[in-house]
């Protein structure tokens, strides 16, 4: 990112970069149709499907859906948070304003990211007190700290992914959107039941799904991953956020 | 530069955007199908070899004999079989100079559970057909039987629960069952049984009036007989019947039943009951071994002296092989079964072996071998002893891939020393067993029961949101097994130790029926119940315990049978909860690397119990 201006002093960009990510939280916390659903969802999901209803006593579903709602957690939080403030923003204008203040442009960009990157951070500490609490999964610490960055890292595609969309997308289709994205997606990648409990087809289709590939990341922590190499997914995933990133870039350059 | 140059210089990294988005994404799944495909590849190739050639062996092929032939097995299938067989190159041959290849067995009587899948497989019985337990676990043998990779059980088909009245035989051993009563909707039922996965539907037709005693149970009716064998038909499954009188088996047979799991031993079958099944082509598993065990025989310990058998027996095989149903003599009702079964066989009526084991007198695989010769005492030749454990339950329970050694079907197979078209002794020479094409592991040393392991955690359950356990499983136990008539509920409560959300409440009654009558909870360490499992590392069993005040026994069972004693301690429960902690040493004469099974469990004195248990943890 260019970040040289010419304002007269030198500014601290990590205070730019906190004091936007403070407002923007603010504004997010005003918003609680974001902020409950992003937040609360993966857990209660996990609750019902991972805990109550899960397999007796193997704790092969309580880690299983451990992994998987922590992705389905990041995704949301990456997904809404960007398309969602990133369309309205768009069409009120919200870019010209900014582009007439004095604070660096990425400063945008890193407040949500590092939002998103917040968010998905509360879901899997969310997850991981019910799963040993309730579920009685146990991990060694190394595990868990790899399960929570891989979740944390993990929003980044998503984040790419809800920028594009909120390039392209009206302030009123956004939300729509990422509904018909995220859902459908969180169920072909196997986040809610594992895959081999569908039809072979989606099986094979999963390697469509950049979060399929997150999944697949994650169950590797828990010991529960399928057969594709790691290279596989960790290639998939930092392709996608690229090529989001510049396809959306190119259009805000364009729109703004 | 002119304007398109430019317009083209704008563009490209959306477009290289997009083709690398498309690329990779296509690329994504093509290594991932081509890697779960060398998964499925590198599972389902035996260990052992991928092809094998059987050769030289006379062939008894299910039907028909080859006096000298090839066989070739392809991943876990049978590719080709007869006398001029080429063996192609490159591929592992068994020379079977005086060995006879025989289809892998098939036992049409089990109740297999604990490790009877590994016990049959042992002795050659490649396939069981289960006829009475728990229907959680049929969609998993359902997998299994699917599967083509090498594996260490024989597979199963079975009935889930056996349809029975309420307190009829079938509901004693220790599990719930849900029966028929005079309400019962019985399309509806046999339709709920089938939504389980059961493979076949089974009745149980029995009051006890063909054995003497006073006592009789309650059973199914004419009418309700009637109905099941409609409804299964309905529902596309076979319907097949325990009896053990000609009465009620003639009541069976006018039902539309396709096949008796027992042959009636109260009286030899006449000659209108002969011709009445031949007519109807009905089949007959006479379970002689069995029969031969409640007639006081002692055909199970002759059987487990056998040097063939004895090497490959597991301590509890042997011990079950040595009891009795019975011990009174009562040699007619065996001669009896073996004249029906020669009169039965006689008029053409299909006969199969099956054993019921893991019944006293019997045990898993072993006396599938000892049913065979009991097959041919009662008048079949070794060639049709055959047929009936091998292509004839195949036909008649409708198992297409397995039965006969044929192209396609798989590759499960048994080797013997010697020839049993002649001696059907010979069947219990084992000198190789090939399951799903893969040579079975068959050395003493697995005839030893090997303990399972657990994991390290010391907490059993806390019962907080059910009843599920950290390893192993909870279940109820009663004298019902043993033929008392205590009962027992088990359930998870609201409300437990030290403000805890839960806990395990067991409540019931101690009746006479049984010299040392017990009712409550079994919690089972390993997989499977009674199954072994090795705690020789814990040190203390820690609980905490509220009740009625009785005096209640801990009972741990261990050891290499599972009919052994349990050891004991008893504790105190209590109105308020309180921690208990027993010691696992003072539990006198264990094994604790083998243990099977822990109970808290009330006896004397008769009336009703209730206790609740938390926080179960073997430290």
């Amino acid at each position: 990112m260019d970040t040289t201006l010419d304002t007269g002093t030198r500014v601290n960009l990590w205070r730019c970069y906190l004091l936007d990510t403070r407002c923007e939280l603010l504004r997010l916390l005003r918003e609680p149709m974001y902020i409950i659903p992003t937040l609360l969802f993966p857990a209660l999901f996990y609750v019902m499907f991972g805990l109550l209803l899960g397999g007796r006593g193997s704790g092969e579903a309580a880690r299983y859906l451990l992994a998987t709602y922590g992705v389905f957690g990041a995704m949301g939080a990456g997904l809404f948070g960007f398309a969602v403030t990133l369309a309205i923003d768009r069409e009120r204008g919200f870019f010209a304003l900014r582009r007439a203040l004095p604070a660096p442009p990425s400063a945008w960009l890193v407040s949500r990211l590092l939002i998103a990157m917040l968010f998905a951070l509360v879901i899997v500490l969310e997850l991981a007190a019910l799963a040993v609490v309730f579920g009685g999964v146990s991990m060694t610490a190394g595990q868990w700290a790899l399960l929570w960055t891989v979740t944390v890292l993990g929003a980044l595609p998503f984040c790419a992914i809800g920028l594009l969309l909120g390039s392209i997308a009206s302030a009123n289709a956004a939300p729509a959107w990422v509904n018909l994205l995220f859902l459908p997606m969180a169920f072909l990648s196997g986040l809610w039941l594992p895959l081999s409990m569908l039809p072979g087809v989606f099986a094979t289709l999963a390697p469509l799904w950049p979060a399929w590939h997150l999944a697949q990341v994650a169950l590797g922590v828990t010991g529960q991953a399928g057969t594709a190499p790691l290279w596989l997914h960790l290639l998939v995933l930092t392709v996608v956020t690229v090529a989001c990133c510049v396809l959306a870039l190119r259009r805000l350059a364009r729109a703004v | 530069m002119t304007q398109t140059d430019r317009q083209g210089q704008r563009r490209w990294p959306g477009v290289a955007a997009v083709v690398a988005l498309v690329a990779v994404l296509g690329a994504a799944v093509a290594v991932a199908v081509a890697g779960r495909e060398q998964a499925t590849d590198s599972t389902a190739a035996p260990v052992t070899e991928g092809r094998l050639a059987i050769r030289n062996a006379r062939i008894f092929d299910g039907v028909d004999v080859i006096e000298r032939g090839t066989v070739l097995v392809r991943d876990g299938l049978i590719e080709a079989v007869g006398a001029d067989v080429a063996v192609p190159d490159g591929v592992a041959v068994v020379d079977a100079d005086g060995k006879t290849l025989l289809p892998g067995l098939i036992d049409a009587h089990v109740h297999a559970w604990g490790n009877a899948q590994q016990d049959m497989l042992r002795f050659g019985v490649t396939t069981g057909l289960d006829m009475h337990g728990m229907p959680d676990r049929l969609p998993a043998l359902r997998a299994q039987r699917e599967s083509t990779a090498p594996t260490t059980q024989a597979d199963l088909w079975a009935a889930g629960y056996a349809i029975t009245a309420p307190g009829g035989h079938g509901t004693q051993f220790g599990f719930p069952v849900p029966t028929v009563d005079a309400d019962t909707d019985i399309p509806a039922f046999i339709a709920a049984r089938v939504a389980e996965g059961d493979d076949f539907i089974k009745l149980i037709v029995e009051d006890l009036s063909g054995y003497g005693g006073t006592r009789r149970l309650p059973t199914l009716t004419a009418a309700q007989v009637r109905a099941v064998v409609d409804a299964a038909h309905a529902q596309k499954r076979i319907a097949v019947a325990h009896v053990s009188t000609q009465a009620s088996a003639r009541a069976v047979l006018d039902a539309g039943i396709d096949g008796f799991v027992h042959v009636t031993d109260d009286a030899v079958v006449d000659d209108a009951f002969v011709v009445e099944v031949a007519r109807r082509d009905v089949f007959v598993v006479p379970t002689l071994v069995v029969i031969a065990s409640v007639a006081g025989a002692d055909a199970g310990r002759q059987l487990a002296d056998d040097p063939a058998l004895s090497p490959w027996l597991t301590p509890e095989q042997r011990d079950s092989l040595g009891a009795r149903m019975s011990t009174a003599p009562k040699p007619a009702r065996f001669t009896d079964a073996i004249d029906s079964v020669r009169r039965l066989h006689a008029a053409g009526v299909t006969i199969l072996a099956g054993s019921d084991a893991p019944n006293s007198g019997t045990a898993q695989g072993a006396s599938l071998h000892g049913e065979l010769a009991l097959l041919v005492q009662a008048g079949l030749t070794p060639q049709q002893a055959l047929v009936a454990a091998t292509s004839a339950p195949a036909t008649r329970f409708g198992i297409a891939d397995r039965g006969r050694i044929a192209p396609g079907l798989r590759a499960d197979l048994v080797l013997v020393d010697g020839n049993p078209l002649e001696d059907i002794t010979a069947t219990r020479r084992i000198d190789t067993v090939w399951k799903n094409g893969a040579r079975v592991e068959r050395t003493r040393s697995a005839a030893a029961a090997s303990a399972g392991t657990v994991p390290d955690d010391t907490r059993i359950s806390d019962f907080e949101t059910g009843l599920d356990a950290r390893f192993g499983s909870w279940a109820p136990t009663t004298d019902q097994m043993a033929g008392g008539a205590s009962s027992v509920a088990h359930a998870r409560i609201d409300g437990g130790a030290d403000g805890s959300a839960g806990a395990l409440s067991v409540t019931g009654e101690i009746k006479p029926g049984f010299a040392f009558p017990w009712s409550g909870v079994i919690f089972f360490p390993a997989a499977q119940a009674m199954q072994p499992a090795d705690l020789s590392s814990r040190k203390t069993l820690v609980f905490h315990v509220r009740g009625d005040g009785r005096r209640y026994s801990a009972l741990l069972f261990s050891g290499a049978s599972s009919n052994a004693m349990p050891a004991v301690q008893s504790f105190e429960a209590g109105s308020g909860w309180t921690e208990v902690r027993l010691p696992l040493d003072g539990f006198a004469g264990a094994d604790l690397s083998q243990v099977r099974g822990i109970a808290w469990t009330a006896g004397q004195p008769e009336g009703t119990f209730a206790f609740a248990l938390d926080d179960v943890e073997l430290r």
